[in-house]
């Protein structure tokens, strides 16, 4: 009888999904794609305010990425470069939809209305997002990508572009608007 | 789906890939059998994800110089192999500054270690600006191994771009105000493109 | 009220940010989508029938930009091209060149074309021009007079160079 050993399952890295995607392999680019779904998701949901605008910009920049996947300079740094590009769609959105008026009520009452009861955690969720609507833009992506993306002053200087001292400064205000806003919710 | 919205997506699925139409600039600055060399040439670049536009400019900068076919395709066959050499050093993922640069390098008489040393010590950050300074550095004059400790110091220790250039150019401007040019003489003066010695 | 510096860790805000990161589900259809049509070759409609008009418009402008890039047969390969161009910055070319008629400059940036550039005088004999480049490395040389070519002085001359004329080496930072 021979006896037969399986070699165990390695888990591909990112460098590798990025290479095997260039020659072809639509599924790891898949594999790439539900690996930073969520995150890019979340950051694009607070950054646009909805969950449509979210998803469009989530796959506007899978769309942008897959076509562009050579021009990747590090795969080993893919998650950064899906960042950058995310981060520059969801700018290009928020320029068009600056001409727009922020509808707390219509974004809330429909997200409400398509949910079960909400529960505390998430209409504190909620609470929370409609404060981060309140920021300007560059106050509302250097909050997210510090204190929830929990990214460094280094990373974030290289996904955006501007300096540290303009980033921490954009960290700070935001802190300090998002604490106003929402000590006066709950007051 | 409204009209406009078909038709774009048409037009998106019709148009061929830039990478197999012919350069219009080939054809009209060389002869057709010439553009077409380059051409090959700089498609089998691209299909290697080498890029293809400094193939496209070196060719027509024989062209302008007045050099003759067989210098011109020449010229862009030595390009490719060096483009081939730069990014064997550099990693699969090196852009095209970095591999331009690199080439710059390679011919200002730096080996593919050095790229690969640079590479290795600034792994997240272009080294285009680094092997830019210690060619330039070659150019103005210094051996290539004072240039080389120069350099490869300032990247051990973290050196930014900027810090690179202030090597190049002490001043923190670029050059100098130039001398004027000669006086036009017609014996003195080459015409664009005369065989050199 | 509380002095809020970015280093340090406070309460309140990683109470908020905690609240955040645990972010509904984002759903598996974006992926789904994205794959499916890549397969097929075609482009990626808008994620609900109600962005429909952003979605023409996402496509329109990427095949108007295949479009213009066959028009013009450039097809040169930015460093990154999903992310915005880098900002050309203005690089000033000046050249001392007393009783000439005419000067041009020549480049990796201009096709080597003499037509596309003239320079103009400022001065007794001193000719310039402003050219906006991105960053990267440019070979160039000033034409003077139709015939004559001339490096510039202000730059490193081009080593290795294969056609027998001197050209010089301008270098834009990604940053300047």
């Amino acid at each position: 009888m021979t006896a037969s050993r399986s070699l165990p399952q390695t888990i591909p890295s990112d460098a590798e999904l990025v290479l095997r995607t260039r020659v072809g392999d639509h599924e790891a680019f898949g594999k790439l794609m539900a690996r930073y779904r969520q995150r890019l998701g979340r950051y694009a949901w607070y950054a646009l305010g909805s969950r449509d605008d979210a998803e469009d910009a989530l796959q506007d920049t899978f769309v942008r990425a897959y076509r562009a996947i050579d021009q990747c300079t590090h795969p080993d740094r893919v998650g950064a470069w899906l960042f950058r590009i995310l981060i520059n769609r969801c700018r290009s959105r928020q320029a068009r939809k600056s001409l727009l008026v922020w509808s707390r009520d219509g974004d809330a009452a429909y997200e409400r209305a398509s949910v079960e009861p909400v529960s505390e955690s998430a209409a504190w969720r909620e609470e929370i997002e409609h404060a981060l609507r309140q920021l300007p833009a560059d106050q509302r992506e250097a909050f997210l990508l510090k204190h929830v993306e929990e990214l460094s002053y280094d990373e974030m200087h290289e996904l955006t572009g501007a300096s540290h001292s303009a980033l921490k400064m954009r960290v700070k205000r935001a802190c300090g608007r998002l604490r106003l806003l929402l000590e006066d919710e709950r007051a | 789906m409204t009209l406009r919205w078909t038709c774009a997506l048409a037009l998106a699925a019709a148009l061929p890939l830039p990478l197999a139409a012919q350069d219009a600039r080939l054809t009209a600055r060389l002869d057709s059998s010439t553009a077409l060399q380059v051409q090959a040439l700089v498609d089998s670049a691209r299909g290697e994800r080498l890029p293809g536009e400094p193939l496209v400019q070196k060719a027509l900068e024989g062209s302008a110089k007045g050099a003759d076919d067989v210098r011109i395709v020449a010229a862009v066959r030595a390009l490719y192999g060096n483009l081939r050499v730069a990014r064997s050093a550099l990693g699969s993922g090196a852009t095209e500054p970095e591999l331009v640069a690199g080439v710059a390098t390679l011919r200002a008489g730096g080996t593919p270690d050095m790229l690969a040393t640079l590479r290795r010590l600034r792994p997240a950050q272009s080294v285009a600006i680094p092997l830019g300074v210690l060619t330039d550095l070659v150019a103005r004059g210094a051996p290539l191994t004072s240039a080389w400790r120069s350099v490869e110091g300032l990247a051990r220790s973290g050196g930014s771009d900027a810090q690179f250039l202030a090597i190049r150019d002490p001043a923190g401007q670029r050059g100098n105000p130039a001398p004027p040019v000669q006086p036009l003489h017609p014996a003195g003066v080459p015409a664009a493109g005369a065989p050199q010695p | 009220m509380n002095d809020w510096h970015e280093d340090r860790t406070d309460p309140a805000i990683e109470r908020i940010a905690r609240a955040l990161r645990d972010a509904p589900e984002m759903g598996r259809d974006v992926e789904q989508r994205v794959l499916a049509v890549r397969r097929a070759g075609g482009d990626v409609p808008a994620a609900r029938g109600a962005r429909r008009r952003r979605g023409w418009i996402g496509a329109g402008a990427l095949a108007a930009g295949v479009a213009l890039v066959l028009v013009t047969g450039r097809t040169r390969i930015s460093p990154d091209p999903v992310a915005p161009a880098p900002a050309a910055a203005p690089i000033e070319f000046t050249v001392r060149a007393p009783g000439s008629s005419r000067v041009s400059i020549v480049g990796d940036f201009n096709d080597w074309d003499p037509r596309a550039n003239p320079l103009t005088t400022r001065a007794e004999g001193v000719w310039a021009t402003t050219i906006p480049l991105g960053p990267g490395r440019y070979n160039y040389a000033f034409v003077v007079d139709g015939v004559a070519w001339v490096p510039g002085d202000a730059d490193p001359r081009a080593l290795g160079e294969e056609f027998g004329t001197p050209t010089s080496v301008v270098t834009v930072p990604s940053s300047i």
